[in-house]
């Protein structure tokens, strides 16, 4: 499903180059759960943005569903994020000028779905959001929002997920709901799940762990099993 | 992706993120759609006014009879026409004779405006269309005292009888023959061949007169231009009272500047609106981009936007602005021409488009911004998209600008002047920041901690700081040079058309008559201008040659006054209104006369004329004598003084060997009007010129002009409200926070309170500053090259703006936080 070869981010600092993201390659295979954990600036964010294509390496490769995003333009890009890809972020990122509604037809309309608004009402009353489909952002609670957000995130059907710290803004009740709502939603669609977080209860619920420490792989382990790879990650490298 | 920009628009409407963009759009429309409907109209208006004065749209003059062709096409073309024709003869009853110049009427007369006749001399009279009965006339008031008639009375016309019915009290082409020595009659076509005063090679004058729709006569006066011979003149059209002409184009010039600068305030408040619109809108972008919208798509959606807002701008402008200049013209119908002419779609279709091109050049660049925000910011919030360059976005905007100025005043000096001073504004701004940080810091030392809080804060982001006062000052500058440009435009036409400016001129006054005209004058408590002698001469040679030979054809053709007898006098001091622009004045006694070498002073318009200099020599034929003089000096001669002027002045002893009659000027009300009779029936020879008429014309003019002056300063206060209210807006999320933050730390409300105010306040102070520098070199240098005025410093402003920009940028700046700052500090920090 995706796959990464010596994937390197830096930048360009006042008085020298930063690495960000060292030479990090992986598989997720289709279907997947995987969690990305690791401190603060240990670099789960840009690995996601690089993952997702929404920024591109320095070096090395990213290949979503046979698309290799390191030689995509941006354009190029955003379709196939369009086609294969959705998000779930911290700050939810609802668009506030439109409806629920309108913001889970979006990604279906812009994948030139057959019946946007029936999807997007479907997939409203998964969620438990049928009665606010009219409503704006504004008007829903933190909770609500990030329900919205997950509904569209699966309106288009994706074929991979990526959230980012995706209870990071919520109370823990309306965490676990959101939790549970996600992994119920990704076991009914088969979706392939990439998510960031600082929670080793969500990451523990997750398939597989992927930590990252100062850029650098450094565990990789399934089933809640704590087997570092990291040695034979960088064998390869 | 129109209806998501329609939903997005709509939901940006409700939110009121659009709010400061419309704003800046629609006063900006309004504007340009008021002013320009406005002068339109009164222009159009005042042409109209013009074809009253002269009786018809055009009046086609020619010694010959006016070919029936040219009448047919009229016809054909749907025009009016009226044909009639003037002659000098002589009336007489008894044993007096006059010699009086004929309008022989044949059709309805006049065509345009009216006829005003009376029954008595010096009363007000009926307004009539029409020409007066076979075997009757209708005289000037002058005539009924040469010939010591009245009302009722018959006189000799040739070889018949007529009968005085009429007083013709004013009527249209008085004012271009004023200097006419022949007074005027009217009579019926049908009595001139009985009269038999026409012989072979009389001097006779066939006028055809012409009206009819603007684009229809002015067509037809093309068609007849080319079979003009040199001896058919055609006068209407684009000439209106050359006396006002200089005033007009003034207050035109001004009128175009002041809209040109309401739309350029209301540039930079778009531009200002547009860049936060755009700022609160990368977000947005960045979610479109990430759910795989392409960057042509958001494009697309942006620009769609952008044309929502600009067309609903643009429409409410401009109904705005027609209702805006409906109400004033309704308001103030006592002082424009009535009938009012209808409103034209041109000057509406230029504010529109105008306002799309404002709308262009200041918000594409922030907009076109949007889409190129990069889809990682939905990750890192502190990412923005690459900043338009610089270059483009001044570019684009002064592009736009220039443009607009030159389509709307054809003036690639007026253009230049501006651009030039953008740059000058741009340097002092330089400068200041400058300034700015060295009294920030000086004061910073000693004031209390809260204002020390407010320097703080400015001193924090100089860049930001400086585009602050740059907008600010720049609005101040605006809105100030305009006052000063109006207040100077009107104090001068006060000054030009005092209240007992002169009304009435006599000329013909005999030497022996001036003693007895003194005293009726002295005797009614009627003062004049002075009483001038003059003589009547005519060019004759230039330098010693011909001066229809030196001058080439055209510039002989074109030289009128050469062909005329002019009105020469001699004085010994330069009258006061007029101002010497060449050579010296003489200042010499009797002794000191050349009569080998006698001075003249000329007009620059004979100047001109004549392509003559100082020291050259012109000789004058008068009365079959012939003189010389060479030109000492030049005037120039401000001829909507209403003062008896002069093309040429000779010195005191020039003249002294030829005839002169005198010429005098006074301002009489109508009460005293039968002081005209008293020295109508002592001194029958002299001619009285009435000006009343046309000077409350003038007046009335200069009203409405006025009045759209005053109105203007409107536009001009409401576009610098909006960039001022722009700028504030844009930047309140910055400086909400940062007194929220300060809340969270402990900060008290007074203290907040008191270091935005003096943040704000320093703003005001440093903008106002700014703006009076550079308003004192805007408004100098158009006082030079446009408007014709001489320049001088404000001082008063340098205290008065500065101050005031500190109290209104604090008061309103206060007010749009104030409600924030009492919201607890954790739910501000949530929401920003």
């Amino acid at each position: 499903m995706l796959t990464t070869s010596k994937l390197t981010k830096v930048v360009d600092s006042q008085e020298q180059d930063l690495t960000i993201l060292s030479q990090v390659s992986l598989t997720i295979d289709e279907g997947d759960t995987v969690a990305v954990i690791g401190a603060s600036g240990s670099g789960k964010s840009t690995l996601l943005s690089l993952l997702a294509g929404l920024d591109v390496p320095s070096s090395g490769e990213v290949v979503l569903a046979g698309n290799k995003f390191h030689q995509l333009d941006e354009d190029q890009r955003a379709q196939a994020r369009a086609q294969y890809v959705g998000f779930i972020f911290q700050s939810f990122h609802l668009l506030p000028g439109l409806t629920a509604l309108e913001n889970v037809m979006l990604p279906i309309e812009l994948k030139g779905g057959k019946s946007p608004r029936k999807d997007a009402l479907a997939i409203l009353e998964k969620v438990g959001l049928s009665e606010r489909v009219t409503h704006y952002p504004n008007q829903l609670s933190g909770g609500e929002q990030q329900r919205v957000a997950i509904a569209r995130a699966f309106a288009s059907e994706p074929k991979i997920l990526f959230a980012d710290e995706p209870t990071g803004n919520l109370d823990s009740a309306n965490g676990q709901k959101i939790v549970e709502l996600l992994f119920e939603l990704n076991q009914q669609f088969g979706t392939t799940l990439v998510l960031v977080t600082h929670d080793q209860e969500l990451a523990d619920r997750c398939q597989r762990q992927l930590r990252l420490e100062a850029g650098k792989l450094v565990g990789d382990s399934a089933n809640n099993s704590t087997e570092s790879l990291s040695s034979e990650l960088e064998g390869h490298s | 992706m129109f209806s998501m920009a329609l939903r997005n628009f709509r939901r940006d409407w409700q939110a009121g993120e659009v709010k400061v963009l419309f704003f800046a759009l629609i006063v900006a429309v309004a504007a340009m759609t008021a002013i320009g409907v406005i002068t339109d109209r009164i222009q159009r208006a005042m042409g109209e006014q013009a074809s009253e004065f002269l009786g018809a749209d055009y009046v086609i003059s020619s010694p010959r009879e006016i070919p029936q062709e040219w009448l047919d096409e009229a016809h054909k073309r749907n025009l009016q026409t009226a044909l009639g024709k003037s002659v000098s003869t002589v009336l007489a009853k008894g044993d007096k004779f006059q010699l009086v110049s004929v309008r022989v009427v044949e059709d309805k007369y006049p065509l345009k405006g009216e006829v005003e006749i009376s029954q008595a001399p010096f009363q007000a009279g009926e307004k009539i269309q029409g020409k007066p009965s076979t075997g009757e006339l209708w005289v000037e008031p002058r005539v009924l005292s040469l010939l010591d008639a009245k009302v009722g009375d018959k006189v000799d016309f040739g070889n018949s009888q007529l009968l005085i019915t009429g007083v013709v009290v004013s009527g249209p082409g008085q004012a271009s023959e004023v200097f006419n020595v022949a007074p005027g009659v009217i009579i019926n076509s049908d009595d001139l061949a009985a009269a038999e005063i026409l012989g072979p090679g009389s001097r006779i004058s066939n006028q055809f007169l012409l009206a009819g729709d603007i684009t229809i006569r002015d067509s037809y006066i093309q068609w007849l231009k080319p079979s003009l011979n040199e001896t058919q003149r055609i006068t209407g059209g684009k000439e209106g009272t050359p006396a006002l002409q200089a005033s007009l184009n003034r207050a035109e010039s001004f009128l175009r500047l002041a809209s040109l600068v309401s739309v350029i305030l209301a540039g930079v408040a778009i531009a200002v609106a547009a860049g936060r619109f755009s700022r609160r809108h990368f977000d947005y972008a960045a979610i479109y981009r990430c759910l795989g919208m392409k960057v042509s798509q958001v494009h697309q959606l942006y620009l769609w936007q952008l044309a929502l807002i600009g067309l609903i701008g643009v429409a409410l402008g401009a109904l705005i602005g027609l209702g805006i200049q409906q109400a004033i013209i309704i308001k103030f119908a006592h002082m424009l021409p009535n009938p009012m002419v209808p409103i034209s779609s041109v000057p509406v279709l230029v504010a529109a488009i105008s306002g799309l091109v404002v709308l262009l050049g200041f918000a594409l660049p922030s907009f076109f911004q949007i889409a190129k925000v990069p889809p990682l910011r939905v990750l890192r919030k502190e990412i923005v998209p690459l900043a338009v360059s610089g270059w483009i976005i001044y570019l684009l905007a002064i592009g736009s600008m220039a443009l607009l100025m030159w389509w709307q005043s054809g003036s690639v000096l007026l253009v230049a002047i501006l651009l030039v001073v953008s740059i000058i504004a741009f340097l002092v701004i330089r400068l200041f920041a400058w300034f700015i940080f060295k009294i920030g810091v000086w004061l910073g030392k000693r004031s209390p901690t809260s204002v020390r809080f407010g320097l703080g804060q400015l001193k924090r982001y100089p860049a930001y700081t400086i585009s602050q006062i740059t907008a600010f000052g720049l609005a101040f500058m605006i809105m100030l040079s305009t006052y000063l440009i109006r207040t100077e435009l009107l104090t001068e036409w006060q000054n030009q058309m005092p209240e007992n400016a002169p009304n009435h001129f006599l000329i013909n006054v005999q030497e022996y008559e001036v003693e007895t005209l003194d005293g009726i004058l002295a005797q009614n408590k009627v003062e004049t201008s002075g009483i001038y002698p003059m003589v009547r001469g005519r060019v004759t040679h230039l330098n010693g040659e011909l001066a229809s030979e030196v001058l080439s054809k055209e510039e002989y053709r074109e030289a009128r006054a050469l062909r005329r007898e002019l009105n020469l006098t001699w004085m010994e001091d330069l009258p006061s209104v007029n101002s010497l622009v060449e050579g010296e004045w003489w200042n010499q006694t009797d002794e000191g006369f050349d009569p080998e070498a006698v001075k003249i002073s000329i007009s620059t318009e004979i100047q001109e004329m004549m392509k003559v200099k100082i020291g050259d020599k012109v000789s004058f034929d008068i009365g079959g004598l012939t003189i010389e003089g060479q030109i000492t000096n030049v005037r120039e001669i401000q001829w909507d003084s209403f003062q008896p002027n002069f093309f040429v002045i000779f010195e005191p002893q020039g003249l002294k060997n030829f005839p002169a009659s005198y010429i005098t000027s006074f301002n009489i009300s109508t009460e005293q009007k039968t002081i005209l009779n008293e020295i109508l029936s002592q001194m029958p020879t002299v001619t009285i010129i009435e000006l009343d008429k046309i000077m409350a014309q003038v007046q009335k003019i200069l009203d409405q002009v006025t009045l759209a002056v005053e109105f203007i300063m409107l536009f001009v206060l409401l576009a610098g409200i909006a960039v001022l209210y722009a700028v504030l807006q844009a930047n309140r999320e910055e400086r909400v926070l940062s007194a929220t933050l300060l809340k969270t730390l402990g900060a008290q409300s007074p203290f907040i309170r008191s270091g935005l105010i003096a943040e704000l306040a320093l703003l005001g102070v440093f903008s106002g500053l700014l703006a009076v520098v550079c308003s004192e070199m805007l408004v100098s240098a158009l006082y030079i090259n446009v408007l014709d005025l001489t320049a001088k410093p404000h001082f008063i402003f340098w205290l008065l703006v500065p101050l005031l920009a500190a109290i209104f940028i604090s008061l309103v700046g206060w007010f749009g936080i104030k409600s924030i700052l009492r919201q607890p500090a954790y739910q501000v920090l949530r929401q920003s």
